[in-house]
């Protein structure tokens, strides 16, 4: 049964090697471009933005040409996704709908391999190419990212290229359209379904469960206030995923919803607008100083029991995160491959 | 039931969603025989045949195949039972030779050789890829994957449809050819009266989901008669059953079984075709159709 499976999905197998080396081709290619001209870029004689007139010609290009690379990432993010996912997708639909709608399962389950052996071998070839085949699109991309290092890593896509999350969602989407193949029958459907099932799950995870896998930092903001600088977020180190920046209550440690939010940083306002009234006896707001500013937000703070706040995830649990997001994309693939194993017996052909 | 039959099926009814395919069939097939299933189309033929070979379950009702009933998704039973899809699945993109490959693989017992001399027989090269074949050579290279592993039970769902007369002759001597070299039963469905004569020893008609006739061959077309008639009679030999009074319709025919010897000379009887029995019961079976 196994080389039947690696015998029928030989050409997709192939195929989508071909579709995977062309994109490591093309990360290697863009990730080098990117490096080079980030180099030239920082250094002399651009030394990142504060160049001389006389290389203005020169830096205009490098930084032209380094933005507009690093403008585009997003885009190839996003094509490498789906190619991951369409590759996990393909192999999954192909091993199980492909045999019902082609009316090969019939001959598959009437030789004398029971249907749970079928069902064991099979998958796992598919399962296997998938892992092969998005391995080196995750290892790629991990230093495609570092190389032009667009945005933070836990930016929701940037997050599923780096590290090996990426290989966790395709085995799930195999997985996935391994089962959904017992029931649909239809690989074209299925493999277009197994995509969309694959993305709207990193979607989920990342807008709701992504902040419970590891322990989050809170950054109290009083000191940032009374500086008077907005800009700068000086507790909350560089590259860390701030998920909440806002008023809460003094002593409250969960994350209020944003209608909380919203009535929280009104309070603020119409209390800071009542004191620079009794305090600086005139209006609008906007003619005190920033220190002025930060004083009387300080003090509505206290008067309203609540204060500013950031709540983080560090770039450090970076990888701890990415382990425990895997452990679960890669349980919930087992509990989908194991709903297969018991179903296959009870399902017809 | 005997514990001697082959096919076992003991009340075995199935319903897909809104349509009964079988109802309340009782049948025990006995070992070495060829067994015809005939009936018309829509009648419930494939589905007998895939329960048999384990392909779905019965709604309701128990099938036993060699004496064991329950399951029969297990190794155990399937290298015992050959089947062959009346759609001749087959990997498309597979050669002759990857196809032997894959069934080789599949199977706890397979004669390379006996696949080999069969197709060599037919014609068929080894190389050639499956989309290629025609849809002769496709049933024959199906039968061939069948045959080879050399089940004590084949089960074929209208092996010969659509096959050019050639074809169809190749095939069925194919199929001859291993029954008398073993000890090995066969249930085949087919629309092939013609073929049920040739090739088979025992009768199976399905009509509207229920086993309307299950006997031997030579015993149905023994014990049935037609008795040509244009009165009104309403008497009829003793120990005779009509199975379908065509008096008032074109040829005026009454069709009977016959459960005792004539002896009355009264009565001009005449041996009727298998075609005429087996459509007697098919169109009989229409009135039970509405039942429920």
């Amino acid at each position: 049964m196994i080389w039947i499976a690696w015998r029928r999905l030989r050409s997709i197998i192939i195929a989508s090697a071909i579709a995977v080396a062309i994109v490591v081709a093309v990360a290697l290619s863009t990730g080098r471009t990117a490096q080079r001209l980030g180099n030239e870029y920082l250094h002399a004689p651009c030394h990142g933005g504060g160049w001389s007139t006389a290389n203005n010609v020169f830096c205009s290009k490098v930084a032209g040409e380094y933005y507009s690379l690093r403008g585009g990432q997003g885009n190839f993010i996003l094509a490498v996704i789906v190619v991951a996912l369409a590759i996990a997708s393909v192999l999954g639909a192909a091993t199980v709908a492909a045999e019902f709608d082609r009316g090969t399962v019939r001959w598959a389950w009437t030789q004398s391999r029971s249907r749970r052996r079928w069902w064991g071998e099979s998958s796992m070839v598919a399962l296997a190419g998938t892992a092969l085949l998005v391995a080196p699109l995750a290892l790629i991309m991990s230093w495609w990212e570092g190389a032009v290092s667009y945005g933070t890593r836990f930016d929701s896509q940037v997050f599923l290229v780096d590290g090996w999350i990426l290989l966790a969602y395709a085995l799930l989407v195999t997985s996935f359209t391994l089962v959904a193949g017992l029931l649909v029958r239809h690989p074209g459907w299925l493999v277009v379904f197994g995509i969309l099932v694959g993305m709207g799950t990193s979607y989920t995870v990342n807008k709701e469960w992504r902040t419970d896998l590891v322990a989050t930092r809170t950054s109290i903001l009083a000191d940032k206030v009374v500086n008077g600088n907005f800009d700068q977020l000086p507790n909350v180190p560089y590259q860390s995923d701030v998920y909440y920046s806002g008023f809460r209550p003094t002593g409250q440690s969960s994350i209020p919803s944003p209608s909380q939010s919203t009535t929280f940083q009104t309070q603020i306002s119409t209390c800071s607008t009542a004191v620079s009234k009794v305090v600086l006896g005139k209006t609008p707001r906007q003619s005190e100083s920033n220190a002025q500013s930060a004083e009387i937000e300080t003090t509505c703070e206290h008067q309203l029991g609540l204060q500013l706040v950031e709540v983080y995830i560090p770039e450090g649990e970076f990888w701890a995160l990415q382990d425990r997001e895997g452990a679960m994309v890669l349980g919930a693939s087992a509990l989908l491959w194991w709903s297969g194993w018991w179903w296959v017996r009870r399902t017809r052909a | 039931m005997s514990a001697a039959s082959v096919v076992e099926l003991r009340g075995v009814s199935k319903v897909y969603r809104r349509r009964i395919a079988l109802r309340d069939c009782t049948l025990a097939i006995p070992p070495g025989r060829v067994v015809a299933l005939v009936g018309s189309n829509g009648a419930g033929k494939s589905t007998m045949l895939r329960i048999m070979a384990g392909l779905t379950s019965p709604s309701s009702g128990e099938v036993s195949i060699f004496g064991h009933p329950g399951a029969l998704d297990v190794a155990s039973h399937l290298s015992r039972v050959g089947y062959l899809d009346q759609d001749r699945p087959l990997y498309r993109g597979f050669r002759v030779s990857e196809m032997l490959r894959a069934a080789a693989r599949s199977n706890e017992y397979w004669n390379d050789q006996l696949a080999r001399d069969y197709l060599a027989q037919l014609g068929i090269g080894l190389e050639q890829r499956i989309r290629q074949l025609s849809g002769g050579q496709s049933a024959q290279v199906a039968l061939t994957l069948c045959l080879a592993t050399e089940p004590e039970l084949l089960i074929l769902d209208e092996p010969a449809a659509a096959l050019d007369p050639a074809a169809r002759q190749d095939l069925l001597q194919l199929l001859m050819q291993q029954v008398s070299g073993g000890n090995v039963s066969v249930v085949l469905s087919t629309h092939a009266l013609d073929d049920v004569v040739a090739i088979c020893d025992y009768l199976v008609v399905v009509a509207h989901g229920r086993v309307v006739v299950s006997d031997d061959l030579e015993f149905i077309l023994q014990s049935h008669r037609l008795m040509r008639s244009t009165t009104t009679q309403d008497h009829w030999p003793e120990g005779a059953v009509v199975i379908e009074d065509r008096r008032g319709i074109r040829d005026g025919m009454v069709l009977l079984r016959m459960e005792l010897p004539v002896t009355d000379a009264r009565f001009e009887l005449e041996e009727p075709t298998l075609d005429e029995i087996v459509l007697a019961y098919m169109r009989r079976s229409t009135t039970w159709a509405v039942a429920p």
